[in-house]
């Protein structure tokens, strides 16, 4: 029998929000988004803004700070990619 | 339920959005039935870009909060596609909404090159998580048995009570806190070593209380999966009754992928 039971991913709040809410790829759009004006750009930023801003909220109601730990990754290809564009049809409205 | 109430008779439509969970590499369209994050029993389906395909459901577009319902549902869907498909998914983070299938195209072939290089280091890679909690009162019986030190101030002080011995507390204090970090820190480090065998990377994130002195994740290939777990065993055995072990998984590799995306308007837009 097992001495340390495993219990299966999705089992405990605590240790999902621990890694969904800032781990993962992360759409990081607000600093030059709200220079933009109004596009569709802005309405996908606000979305991720916003969560980030609850998630801040809500990690401290836990007790968790949302500690920026420092990736220690395979050195993957983690790691920021700046410049990345998102064209989108859906925005030509002008 | 309250949220709708308000806005019942409004007559305009509200946005729809498409909510993605992760990427994974799939040349055919997959459908992985309806548990779409909403409560509205969206299917999930796959949108493609060569072998790129993101897992997403249509959603409305709005601001989702880590509820215990959304956040679950959102780690559901990866553990659909991890465990019960046998893909290697590289997580979105919470909350990741897009506003049509084009746009989710768009953004696969502008992170093409970077969203395949991580795939191919994550292929067939799970993630376990190892929270590793103490009894301190215990841990002090033991540090006390252990350094006369201890012993001899914690003496001093009993016997010697109508003289201050505010010095001695001070000092009885600094070493027990001395005493306490040297032996989480080698804890820790025999637990990383009996692991490191079976696991390919650990990240070491932030403690969480006063109890906790480990709060990592490892990746471990999906063929080692067994002797990783076999290597939990040896520690529980070894520290039981000493130590608490709270161990999660398989996750997707969340811990171990760290991509931070930064949208520009492209001029012209």
């Amino acid at each position: 029998m097992a001495v340390v039971e495993r219990s299966p991913g999705g089992t405990s709040l605590i240790d999902v929000l621990d890694r969904v809410l800032d781990k993962g790829i992360i759409i990081d759009a607000w600093v030059r988004v709200s220079l933009v004006g109004i596009d569709l750009i802005t309405v996908e930023a606000r979305v991720v803004v916003a969560s980030i801003d609850t998630y801040l909220r809500y990690a401290d109601a836990l007790g968790l700070t949302p500690g920026r730990a420092t990736q220690g990754t395979l050195g993957a290809g983690a790691g920021s990619i700046d410049g990345v564009t998102s064209r989108s049809r859906a925005t030509e409205r002008a | 339920m309250e949220a709708t109430a308000a806005t019942a008779h409004e007559p305009q439509r509200r946005t729809e959005g498409i909510y993605v969970y992760c990427i994974i590499e799939c040349a055919e369209p997959r459908r992985f039935g309806r548990i779409g994050i909403g409560g509205r029993g969206d299917e999930v389906y796959t949108v493609h870009h060569r072998e790129l395909a993101a897992v997403v459901s249509r959603s409305e577009l709005q601001v989702y909060d880590p509820t215990r319902e959304n956040a679950l549902t959102h780690e559901h869907v990866n553990e659909v596609v991890m465990v019960d498909n046998a893909f290697t998914p590289v997580p979105m983070s919470f909350g990741t909404l897009f506003k049509t299938e084009e746009d989710i195209v768009e953004f696969l072939k502008d992170t093409y090159d970077a969203l395949r290089d991580v795939l191919k280091k994550m292929k067939d890679k799970l993630e376990f998580g190892l929270k590793v909690n103490w009894d301190r009162d215990s841990v002090l019986a033991d540090l006390e048995r252990e350094y006369e030190e201890i012993r001899r101030l914690k003496a001093q002080i009993e016997t010697d009570r109508a003289s201050s011995t505010y010095f001695a507390r001070m000092q009885l204090g600094r070493l027990v806190e001395q005493a306490l970090a040297a032996k989480s820190e080698s804890l820790v480090r025999e637990i990383y070593e009996t692991l490191s065998e079976a696991a390919l990377a650990s990240r070491a994130n932030k403690v969480i209380g006063d109890r906790m002195i480990m709060n990592a994740a490892f990746l471990v290939e999906r063929g080692k999966a067994e002797l990783f777990d076999r290597k939990i065993q040896e520690i529980g055995r070894r520290y039981e009754g000493r130590l608490q072990f709270r161990y999660t998984g398989p996750w997707p590799p969340y811990n171990f992928v760290t991509i931070r995306l930064q949208l520009q308007p492209t001029a012209g837009v």
